[in-house]
């Protein structure tokens, strides 16, 4: 098919702006005072999207991040090819939490990539210090070979740029683009047994 | 081969990695192993059973040849166990290929046959098959489909319900790859190919849904009870508990909350997977609108979870597991993967799952309270979540009102059947008497003919009834010299002997008397001589007396009697006749003849 999806899920506290993330890559947009009027729900979102002149479309999961729900979120992850994990860039607190789940992942859902995300970039411009710094967090994200962003919803900086590397990524891995040929063998294999009794 | 490239949906509570360390993922029902890992341990520790139960047995017998002392005790123990492991031999095989392949077509003919379901499908999608009819792509689609359906029927009882997951999934694959690559679907643009899909997934799905949903062989049906039992014991939750903003003054909320009750409660009566999905799907939604105007904006995955809790909550919908079940094993996994419909089925289950695990302090409450709720000694004061702690016992009403409308439709289809019957039975019976009343009609029972029967009982001769007097003549000259009143006598005996017995019509041979008196003659007639001779022994007695005797003599009779009856039945072919044309007998019945009715009619 020339179609592929793709699974992507959101991680992270509440309130580090995950739902804000989400609304600006696909609508485009940004809204402090919270009144997205015309979206209905803002916790699942789909988006087409084009590499390398194929068509994928993307379905971001966003998830709830209350400490009550851990228990769960593997639930959450099943089959999802990329992780977005989330963290306030000026609360620390939230960045242990994100090392929570990348710990989580890493032994539930091996196929699955991760990329951090620290949110709210902009508030750095008023003389917010980021925390914990973004070296130690950089040194981390390639201990675990993990990819980092710096991003802003409110201004919409390295938004796109996060999720383009997550399709381009999806695309490139030779895992997917094999899956992709083994279930063409199966079906050739099978025609013979299956649908020509 | 599938399960391993493409990682499926499948949730339970234990979600950890396979035990054997293969990488894939472990799951409660395959004792923590993942479905390969399994099936192999499964093989392998029945190999072993079946290892040590020959390996018993032959040491039983050892033992007893050498006649080895063995402690009573440890003999039972030995016993025991053996028998112990036969059973469990028994119990692993006994979904082997014992059970019966012919019958999957018969199966399959009672599936489709009267499947308002499935009619219902075909409805749906008649624009799609009108679109395909007679084109190689149906008769493709149409085989693709039926050798599915069969190998599921049979393997229905062979395979576990993993392994039928897995055919599905493998089917739904391969018959999309199949609508990509095939030569036959070339022309068919990729939104009739989507619907296709769709189509064959519903259609297969319902088709199999009695087979495939909740089946006896797995424990869905005991999980359904306890999920729908801890549901019950925390009916007292509020929305507060889960700390969800539902405006509950809103009437609009209010509304919003009972349509997504509904939605999901519509799950259970849904058939294919893709529709059972669309019900959560719905219910989803209106929850979202829900928490729209309840918080005042789009919501977030952090009010829709709690909110979503709370309505499976209050819902607690009919077979909850199964359902969820049966969608995560035969719903197209590339649809629960993404899309809209599996980021809401995979809130849905970890809803489940968070009611499945929760405690106290998930709800932010005291342990002490959460007990005193939990064992119902403390009741929620809010009236509106009174009000929705009753919507289940309202639902479960509704349920039983149309589980009894059901019944009583029932009982009215019996009764109007039974009154069918009745005169169905009516009208049998005066077909039967005018059937009856025809053949009558058309073939008399002409008894005149059966007259000369008894006469020829009495006369030993027929011919000798219509031969002139010849004896007269003889008697006429003693006559002629004598008086006349001998002549007198003589005409009287010819009167007696041309005139034929009047007591022999028909009727007397049903019941009357006269007839049982030709048979006590007839009696003494048949008897040998010997009985004669006690006649004239016992002349003075009383003819009843002479009844008996002859009745008591009859013992010695009953050899030629019988010898009769043997001829009778030598000449067996000729009697049958008998009763129809007793004319067409009269001209050539023989005197042999009429001994054999004689014996006839003592026998019966
Ligand atoms: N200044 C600024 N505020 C943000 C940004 N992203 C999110 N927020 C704010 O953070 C708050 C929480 O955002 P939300 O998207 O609801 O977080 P979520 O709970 O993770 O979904 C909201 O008030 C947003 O306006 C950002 O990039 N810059
Ligand atoms: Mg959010």
């Amino acid at each position: 098919m020339n179609r592929v999806d793709l699974k992507v899920v959101l991680l992270g506290n509440a309130a580090v702006g995950k739902t804000s993330l989400v609304e600006r890559f696909v609508n485009e947009r940004f809204n402090e005072s919270l009144s997205y009027q015309n979206t209905i729900g803002a916790a699942f979102a789909a988006k087409q999207m084009q590499v390398n002149g194929k068509r994928l479309i993307m379905g971001i999961w966003d998830t709830a991040g209350s400490e009550k729900y851990d228990a769960m979120s593997r639930i959450y992850y099943r089959g999802a090819k990329a992780a977005i994990i989330c963290y306030d860039i000026i609360k620390s607190n939230t960045f242990q939490r994100a090392k929570f789940w990348i710990r989580e992942l890493r032994t539930v859902e091996e196929g699955c990539k991760i990329y951090i995300c620290a949110t709210k970039n902009d508030i750095l411009k008023h003389g917010a210090v980021p925390s914990p710094d973004i070296n130690v967090v950089e040194t981390y994200a390639a201990g675990i070979q993990a990819k980092f962003f710096i991003t802003s919803s409110k201004t919409g900086e390295n938004v796109a740029e996060l999720f383009n590397e997550i399709a381009q990524d999806f695309m490139s891995d030779p895992n997917n683009v094999q899956k992709v040929e083994e279930v063409i063998d199966i079906s050739n294999e099978s025609k013979g047994t299956y649908c020509c009794q | 081969m599938y399960s391993t490239k493409t990682p499926t949906l499948r949730i339970d509570e234990a979600d950890l990695k396979c035990k054997n360390g293969c990488g894939f993922y472990g799951n409660a029902e395959w004792e923590g192993y993942c479905s390969k890992c399994y099936r192999e341990y499964l093989q392998k520790q029945r190999s072993q059973t079946e290892c040590n139960v020959y390996g018993q047995v032959y040491d039983l017998a050892s033992s007893n040849k050498n006649n080895v002392q063995i402690s009573a005790h440890q003999k039972y123990e030995e016993k025991k166990v053996q028998q112990e492991k036969k059973y469990k031999l028994l119990n692993i095989s006994f979904r082997k290929p014992v059970t019966k392949v012919q019958g999957y077509q018969e199966l399959l003919y009672e599936l489709t046959k009267d499947n308002s379901d499935l009619e219902k499908v075909k409805a749906d999608n008649r624009d799609l098959i009108a679109m395909i009819a007679k084109t190689p792509v149906e008769r493709d689609v149409r085989k693709c489909m039926h050798s599915f359906i069969i190998e599921i029927l049979q393997n229905k009882d062979v395979k576990r319900i993993e392994e039928l997951s897995e055919i599905t999934q493998n089917f739904y694959q391969v018959f999309a790859k199949r609508l990509e690559n095939s030569a036959k679907y070339a022309d068919i643009t990729p939104e009739v190919k989507e619907k296709l899909l769709d189509y064959v997934e519903r259609y297969a799905m319902t088709l199999l849904y009695r087979i495939l949903f909740c089946p006896p062989f797995t424990n869905d049906e005991e999980k359904d009870l306890a999920i729908q039992k801890r549901i019950r014991q925390l009916n007292w939750v509020s929305g507060k508990n889960l700390e969800c903003r539902i405006h509950e003054t809103s009437s609009e909320v209010r509304e919003l909350v009972y349509t997504s009750i509904t939605d999901l409660l519509n799950m259970d009566s849904a058939k294919a997977p893709q529709e059972k999905l669309s019900c959560v799907i719905y219910c989803c939604r209106n929850i979202f609108l829900m928490l729209q105007q309840s918080v005042g904006g789009p919501a977030s995955a952090d009010e829709f979870l709690p909110a979503l809790i709370f309505i499976v909550l209050k819902a607690n919908p009919a077979r909850l597991k199964s359902n969820i079940n049966f969608i995560t094993r035969f719903c197209n996994a590339s649809r629960l993967m993404t899309g809209e419909g599996g980021y809401y089925f995979t809130n849905l289950c970890c809803a489940v799952s968070f009611i499945e695990n929760l405690t106290a302090e998930s709800l932010n409450m005291d342990e002490k309270d959460f007990n005193a709720y939990m064992s119902g000694e403390r009741v929620p004061a809010n009236t509106w979540e009174s009000a929705l702690m009753i919507c289940e016992s309202l639902h479960l009403m509704c349920e039983d009102i149309t589980l009894l409308d059901e019944m009583k439709a029932k009982t009215t289809e019996i009764m109007t059947e039974a009154l069918n019957l009745k005169e169905k039975m009516l009208q049998f019976q005066e077909e039967m008497k005018s059937e009856v009343n025809t053949v009558l009609d058309r073939t008399p029972l002409l008894i005149t003919h059966s007259q000369r029967l008894p006469t020829n009982l009495d006369c030993e001769d027929i011919e000798s009834y219509q031969l002139p007097p010849p004896i007269i003549p003889q008697v006429c000259p003693t006559t002629i010299n004598n008086s006349t009143p001998q002549n007198d006598m003589r005409t009287s005996l010819i009167e007696d002997c041309i005139t034929p017995s009047p007591t022999f019509d028909f009727p007397s041979f049903i019941g009357d008397d006269s007839f049982d008196v030709s048979k006590a003659e007839d009696e003494t007639s048949l008897i040998s001589l010997d009985t004669q001779s006690d006649f004239d022994t016992q002349q003075d007695k009383s003819t009843n007396e002479l009844l008996v005797s002859t009745h008591l003599n009859l013992p010695c009779s009953t050899e030629s009697e019988q010898e009769d009856y043997h001829g009778f039945t030598v000449q067996g072919s000729n009697i049958p006749t008998i009763p129809c044309s007793t004319g067409d007998l009269s001209l050539n019945t023989t005197e042999m003849d009429c001994e054999n009715y004689t014996s006839y009619f003592h026998n019966t």
